[in-house]
């Protein structure tokens, strides 16, 4: 009886004394987006949180905060709310322009090391000052609204997966460079205008949606996306030119390496099985012939896009496709350094095979 | 509380102490017989017509000399001829009347004049309702119950025992098993506890059932108490032991294990895969009104990262004004609930469903308008008692209810790990427990796969020919498995 | 000689012990049958380690290491049959404190029993502690731990005083939950996985694969606990073939997490990740539960009682077979030494404590169970001679 009591005094202690680290959901504040910028003497950060007023309605408030170090944006934006701020439901992270092409590094070093931090975070390069961005996303009403789109457009649209993890993925693996989602506002509304491509931590460049679903059937199945083929027509006396609207149902990308030392030589080839969603009125498309005669053209037009993005990628030094990283599989030794220097040189031939599988009901 | 006398007159004067202990005196001649009984015990007509005519009728002719003769004319068959005490005593609180040819003879005459009255005529069960199948309950008198028993397993294999337990009740417990089925040890261990009891009075059933019981300290019912025929019937055929007390309308069958408490005998009447299924929503109902309220307190508390995005609005929502936390809100629902349960159980059935109504509808829908509860919460504490009462035994879903508030303390101390801590602390307790000295948690563990397969699921009838093998009964088979029916090929069906 | 020869003399030397009726010390009714060796021993390999183990096995073999798995969980199976061994070569059902007190002189043997316990004791506390700091980093990183611990120790002396029976029963449903969990929750990260990363499969050198190998040793500490419980298995002739079993279960479990995990992570995000298989579980979504890494640490909680109160049965054993405490007594003092330690030692350092357990751990499985097989045997044929 007497050991039951003294157990009784320890769990009666620990309840009392163990309300230190509660989060009750309502007492607290969640950080649904973060937005870093460089301003002439530091670091703008800005955070967007919720308040759910009503069933279903949602007010959004952006908090701005400057500082001159990169680190301890909540502690300071702490002192604006009423609730403490937690980073728990964090969806998307926003680096301005000037900051992602100066170095994204510790901030993204510190999303690695938070267990609080998803892994399927997104991460955004906004064109222009990202705090902006959050600024139209506040009157959305809707607290994952970016992050959202991201997830929509990997399903339905052009961008090839991502999240936090094929971030960090790309990012500390060697032989491969990250790419991130690239916004833009148009009319007021915000856009994904593109992938930005990073080489380590800092933004080199940026590509547009269409070259977006080159890189997505490089890298996995390109379900989904749509590409706009031009076509020349009878119709010449136009100067518009014509365009085919092809949704990918589905692609494979096969690499072949030949060579591994001294410059690799890499062959691609590539499967498109396409439906065709939109074409041009005077185009015919009613007999195997005109149909395989459609899929060589488009076979080489994609082939030569390919070829295009990837001197642009290689002119660039960026390497999102991890041809890198292929090349180190297939070698004993193989060192990042030593394959950055050569990796300008690379022979790459592409080869494009596409089969239209559905040419709608006309 | 043991009175020891030296002689009849001494028992008689202290019993004469009583006011409906009576003396009638019928003369025949110089010979004065008494009659003493306990008026409120017997059946005053019979005694009447059976007892006081006869022995006025014979008194014309002549005295009695043996009595002995008694037996000869007298039209009862219950008639005793003893001079021990202590049986008069017992027999005398049975209702039985204790004829006395002369004052001051030791050697004397039982006669049963017992009356059954007060007893409930309807033996509709009460409390295990069933849809389908028999709606056969047991009643307050023991001789029914066997009875009962008896038209159900018609066999002269079905042994009862009878041992007297209660110093001051001596009430009659009857120890039920079939012989060749049940294990002689759990029959033996059954008996041992029994003797062993050492209480006053016996009310019921479920209080030998606590004072057999092989661990006090726990919520869990060790036995099963049952006042269904065909669950007691059902135990039986399996290799276990039944016992009842006088007076008590429900079974204790044991040893039973923890899957015991969820098989209801509508399982066996309806088609395998509906009494399957029903079964594995029962477990489910258990399960989730077991964790579904803590699970609620320590994510609102703790874990908040790991409520969907797309919940996050309407549980923050439902929440905003709540001005307690979440463990407080929880609590106050759950006892809300376990008022009206209480409440319900104590009133007159009409007004229980009242009650109800308006503890439902009303309290829950003004609280949530007072801002005192979320009306999230509200749903879950409402399903979560909705599934704690599908469990068939009514002492089990007592016992998961009570588990559920360790459960919601350790939760909102610690958040999952606490929530998990219950679990963990559960299980060894369940491991811990035995029921009869068999474990509690088989067929889980000790794992026996061969009884797994009327645990979670009720097979069909061509699977469970078979008695469970933790019980370890004289003989294995129920009935013999009906031969694999030859398959027809497919183009010949 | 390949491991299917091993299994296959083990049988044959099992078929000659069976006929030999010997006397069990251990009461009827406290022994468990031979199937249950697979939770025991399951349960008391798996340990925090399995959360991060990927990291240290990369450091030298990279993602080569998988072939560190391989060998460690070889070279177990031998040192499993030389544990049967020790434990036949006497009389049937003597554990390895009787052993060490025949083989050394009571004394001698006496000392190195001691020995034993303070390392089973200190594996509990190691186990203890790690599980603890899970907990700090990944859910509670502001809450006083000594509240945490003061039930966790309730919870252990629970388990333990329900005695050998409740301990089993305990690793059986951590057995049961972690199978529940680990595969649907491996499965699903398949999707999210490059298994170029595997490739080229052999380029490191053998010395850095055997230099991994030292570190998946410790994921196999725990193996040594049935030198104490072996008494308590029912006919355990037959238990051997599901200790091999269960050993070859595991390191198939550490290989399948540990090619998923070097497919999902690339070797330079690996290096920076401190608990690489919580990590992958943080990209799942369920439909109640967002983030199901989680209710994975809270489910760990039931094999990670199963595991330290496995140990500390084995050292308050221990105790009782050496000094003949009563194990209650011993079981209390060891875990109010854990809430002492726990409560003076701030901020131990737990990996520099791990590394030191894991040597330890190698000495004593690769050291001292050999050298016990060789002793043992040379007694049984000096005496059979």
């Amino acid at each position: 009886m007497y050991r039951r009591k003294i157990f009784l005094v320890i769990i009666l202690c620990a309840v009392l004394s163990a309300c230190a680290d509660q989060k009750i959901v309502n007492k607290i504040v969640l950080v649904s987006a973060i937005s870093f910028d460089t301003v002439s003497n530091g670091i703008k950060s800005a955070a967007l949180i919720a308040n759910f007023k009503e069933q279903g309605k949602t007010e959004l408030q952006v908090l701005h905060t400057e500082s001159i170090s990169n680190n301890g944006t909540l502690p300071r934006l702490n002192t604006r709310t009423k609730d403490p701020l937690e980073k728990g439901q964090l969806r998307m992270v926003l680096f301005g322009k000037t900051l992602a092409e100066k170095g994204t590094g510790t901030k993204i070093h510190n999303l690695l090391r938070d267990p609080k931090i998803s892994s399927r975070l997104q991460l955004g390069v906004a064109d222009g000052d990202a705090s902006e961005l959050l600024e139209i996303i506040q009157k959305s009403q809707e607290p994952f609204f970016l992050s959202d789109m991201i997830e929509q457009n990997m399903i339905n649209g052009n961008l090839p997966s991502m999240n936090l993890h094929e971030f960090l993925f790309n990012y500390y693996g060697e032989g491969r460079d990250m790419f991130l989602p690239y916004f833009k506002i148009d009319h007021g509304e915000v856009i994904i205008d593109g992938l930005a491509l990073f080489r380590s931590d800092q933004k080199i460049t940026e590509i547009s949606m269409k070259d977006a679903f080159l890189l997505k059937m490089l890298i996995q199945n390109s379900k989904n996306g749509n590409y706009m083929v031009p076509v020349e027509g009878k119709a010449s006396n136009k100067q518009v030119e014509d365009f085919i609207l092809l949704r990918s149902m589905h692609s494979k990308a096969n690499y072949i390496v030949n060579k591994v030392n001294q410059i690799p030589s890499i062959s691609i080839r590539l499967k498109l099985e396409t439906e065709l969603q939109e074409v041009p009125d005077w185009m015919v498309l009613r007999s195997e012939e005109q149909l395989t005669q459609l899929e060589k053209t488009m076979g080489s037009y994609f082939k030569t896009e390919i070829e295009k993005f990837l001197s642009l990628l290689k002119e660039n030094k960026v390497d999102p496709v991890g041809l890198g990283d292929l090349v180190r599989s297939r070698s004993k030794e193989w060192s990042a350094q030593d394959f950055e220097k050569i990796y300008q040189e690379i022979e790459t031939t592409v080869s494009v095979q596409v089969k239209i599988v559905n040419t709608g009901s006309s | 509380m043991k009175t020891e006398f030296k002689n009849l007159d001494q028992l008689l004067k202290l019993a004469g102490q009583s006011s409906d202990f009576k003396t009638t005196t019928i003369l025949l001649g110089k010979q004065k017989v008494n009659i003493f009984y306990y008026s409120t015990l017997i059946d005053a007509k019979w005694m009447q017509q059976h007892l006081i005519l006869v022995v006025q009728n014979r008194s014309l002719d002549s005295e009695i000399k043996e009595i002995e003769d008694i037996k000869d004319w007298i039209p009862i068959n219950d008639i005793e001829i003893t001079d021990e005490l202590t049986n008069i005593q017992s027999k005398l609180l049975k209702g039985y009347a204790l004829v006395q040819l002369n004052e001051n003879d030791q050697k004397c005459a039982l006669v049963n004049l017992a009356d059954n009255h007060g007893l409930r005529q309807n033996n509709d069960t009460e409390n295990e309702f069933s849809v389908v199948g028999p709606k056969v309950g047991f009643v307050e008198d023991l001789d029914t119950n066997i009875g009962l028993l008896r038209t159900q397993i018609n066999i002269p294999n079905l042994i009862i025992k009878e041992i007297i337990v209660g110093t001051t009740s001596k009430t009659k417990v009857a120890i039920i098993y079939i012989d060749g089925v049940t294990n002689k040890q759990h029959i033996q261990t059954f008996e041992q506890r029994l003797v062993d009891i050492d209480h006053d009075v016996v009310f019921d059933s479920s209080l030998l059932d606590q004072m057999m019981s092989d661990n006090s300290l726990t919520p869990f019912p060790l036995f099963v108490s049952t006042e269904r025929r065909d669950r007691v019937v059902y135990s039986l055929i399996n290799g276990q032991v039944a016992v009842i007390s006088d007076g008590s309308p429900y079974f204790v069958t044991g040893p039973s294990t923890l899957f015991d408490f969820f098989i209801s005998p509508e399982d066996y009447y309806l088609p395998w895969i509906l009494g399957s299924f029903f079964r594995l929503i029962r477990i489910f109902g258990v399960i989730f009104s077991l964790f579904a309220t803590s699970m609620y307190v320590a994510i609102t508390t703790f874990h908040y990262e790991v409520i969907p995005k797309d919940l996050l609005s309407p549980l923050i929502f439902s929440r905003k004004n709540v001005p307690f936390t979440p463990f407080f809100e929880v609590l106050f629902l759950e006892i809300t609930i376990e008022f009206l349960r209480e409440a319900g159980a104590r009133l007159p059935t009409k007004i229980g469903q009242t009650l109800g109504i308006v503890g439902g509808i009303v309290i829950g829908q003004a609280a949530v308008e007072a801002a005192l509860t979320s009306n999230i919460l509200l749903i879950v504490v409402a399903l979560s008692a909705l599934a704690s009462f599908t469990t068939p035994i009514y002492k089990m879903s007592n016992a998961i209810r009570f588990l559920r508030f360790p459960i919601i303390i350790l939760s909102a101390i610690f958040g999952g790990i606490g929530l998990f801590m219950g679990v963990c602390f559960l299980f060894i307790h369940l491991i811990r427990l035995k029921s009869l000295g068999s474990p509690y948690f088989v067929p889980i563990f000790p794992l026996r796969t061969m009884d797994l397969k009327d645990s979670f699921i009720r097979p069909s009838f061509q699977f469970l020919y078979k008695r469970p093998q933790y019980l370890r009964p004289n003989s294995l088979f129920r009935y013999l498995p009906k031969p694999v029916k030859q398959k027809n090929d497919l183009d010949e069906e | 000689m390949s491991i299917l020869a091993v299994v296959e003399r083990c049988l044959e030397v099992q078929f000659s012990e069976v006929f030999r009726i010997l006397k069990n010390p251990v009461d009827e009714k406290y022994l468990i049958s031979p199937f249950l060796i697979v939770p025991l021993m399951y349960v008391s390999m798996v340990m925090p380690g399995v959360l991060n183990f990927q990291r240290e096995l990369a450091e030298h073999a990279g993602y080569n290491a998988y072939i560190s798995v391989v060998l460690v969980g070889i070279s177990i199976h031998l040192i499993l049959w030389m544990i049967y061994k020790i434990l036949r070569s006497n009389q049937e059902g003597l554990d390895v404190t009787a052993i060490n007190k025949t083989c050394f002189g009571k004394i001698a043997g006496n000392i190195i029993n001691f020995a034993i316990v303070l390392y089973f004791c200190f594996g509990a506390y190691i186990k203890f502690r790690a599980y603890i700091e899970v907990i700090q980093v990944w859910v509670f990183p502001s809450v006083e731990m000594i509240i945490i611990c003061t039930l966790l120790v309730l919870l252990l002396y629970y388990t333990v005083s329900g005695g050998f029976r409740s301990v089993t029963g305990l690793s059986f449903f951590g057995l049961l939950i972690s199978i529940i969990h680990v595969i649907p929750e491996f499965s699903l990260v398949l999707p999210y996985t490059h298994p170029l990363n595997l490739m080229p499969l052999f380029n490191h050198s053998i010395t850095d694969i055997l230099l991994s190998s030292k570190s998946m040793i410790y994921q196999y500490m725990g193996l040594e606990a049935l030198l104490l419980y072996y008494p308590f298995i029912k006919s355990p002739a037959k238990s051997q073939k599901w200790a091999h079993l269960t050993v070859f279960f595991l390191t198939l479990m550490y290989l399948m997490i540990i090619i998923i995990t070097f497919m999902y992570f690339s070797e330079g995000q690996l290096r920076e990740i401190l608990w690489p298989t919580l990590y992958m579980l943080k990209i799942l979504e369920g439909p109640v539960l967002q983030r199901v890494e989680y209710l994975a640490i809270s489910m760990w909680l039931i094999k990670m009682v199963a595991n330290i109160s496995l140990f500390l049965w084995a050292a308050c054993r221990g105790m009782k077979n050496v000094f003949q405490i009563k194990p209650r007594a011993s079981l209390i003092a060891f875990l109010v030494g854990f809430l002492i330690l726990e409560y003076f030692l701030k901020d131990p350092n737990i990996f520099r404590w791990i590394e030191f357990y894991s040597d330890v751990g190698l000495y004593f499985i690769y050291g001292y169970i050999p050298i016990m097989f060789v002793v043992t045997q040379i007694r049984k044929n000096w005496n059979k001679g």
